[in-house]
């Protein structure tokens, strides 16, 4: 399977788009494709709102001089 | 085709819709073919290079008021519930006259007329008018609902300018407005799909730039 990165995605996406119009691909495998790029898109968000959590717990830490820290429940450790 | 080219594209596109409005009725149908060889071309290096090389001003409008779209309810979305919640233990000035803070005596009953019927309503005399101590009711009502107005006003104050000192990269703007071009009916799963992406997008690179004022009001 090859790396992908958001770039690629959305290259992949536009040329699937292309091929939907010229008729190249039907509109269910257009679908099913959009579908896994949906869950693309979920971990993408993921990822956001893990930011999103770290920079909160830096401000509580910072105010009430607490160490509250985001386990990494996906690292191999855990 | 390299970027140079397509340049030159652009302004035989340019050129050639002034010299259409002017032009020979005999002479419009030539002109039309060097312009649309153009457009042609332009629209082939957008669909392979994945991007926008005619962007226009309305384009990257529409582009700003998006991003504002997206990015206020996302960022500002606990900080606007907060900002309700306080108005309505506060009181709506607008509810005043139904809650408990003004007397009967303070209140006024007027009957109106709609296609439904008479109606009576009940509405609060003006301020002048009160007894001693709903008058202190309604001053301290009314000052703290526009001491919350103006803390709301100011968060959006302050939110809007910190989109537009926001640098969204070109790319990104490039495919939102590639996409809005090529939407049809037949690809609107796909469309949804790289639409939530570029969003997800537009949110990172707003937080990654922004992060003291996200903090700040969270």
């Amino acid at each position: 399977m090859e790396p992908v990165n958001n770039k690629s995605m959305i290259a992949f996406l536009f040329n699937q788009m292309e091929k939907l119009d010229s008729g190249q691909i039907s509109v269910e495998k257009a679908k099913e494709q959009s579908n896994l790029a949906k869950q693309v898109n979920s971990a993408m968000k993921y990822e956001l709102d893990r930011a999103r959590v770290k920079m909160e717990l830096t401000k509580h830490n910072a105010i009430y001089k607490d160490g509250l820290d985001l386990r990494e429940i996906e690292s191999k450790n855990y | 085709m390299c970027f140079e080219d397509i340049e030159q594209h652009k302004l035989i596109l340019e050129k050639g819709k002034e010299l259409l409005k002017v032009a020979f009725d005999s002479d419009k149908h030539l002109i039309s073919e060097i312009v649309n060889k153009s457009k042609n071309i332009i629209d082939n290096y957008n669909t392979e290079k994945l991007t926008v090389a005619d962007v226009t001003k309305w384009e990257k409008g529409t582009f700003k008021g998006v991003t504002k779209t997206i990015l206020k309810p996302y960022f500002f979305k606990d900080y606007l519930v907060r900002y309700e919640k306080k108005c309505f233990d506060a009181g709506y000035i607008e509810n005043l006259h139904n809650s408990d803070l003004i007397c009967d005596n303070c209140k006024e009953i007027r009957v109106c007329e709609s296609e439904y019927g008479k109606h009576n309503i009940s509405f609060i005399k003006e301020i002048e008018e009160l007894c001693v101590n709903c008058k202190q009711k309604a001053i301290i009502t009314y000052d703290l609902y526009e001491k919350l107005n103006n803390e709301y006003d100011e968060v959006d104050r302050v939110f809007k300018e910190s989109i537009e000192n926001t640098d969204f990269s070109i790319e990104l703007m490039n495919k939102y407005i590639l996409l809005n071009r090529k939407k049809n009916d037949v690809n609107y799963d796909l469309e949804k799909a790289i639409r939530d992406n570029l969003r997800l997008q537009i949110i990172k690179e707003y937080q990654e730039q922004n992060q003291n004022l996200i903090n700040k009001y969270n």
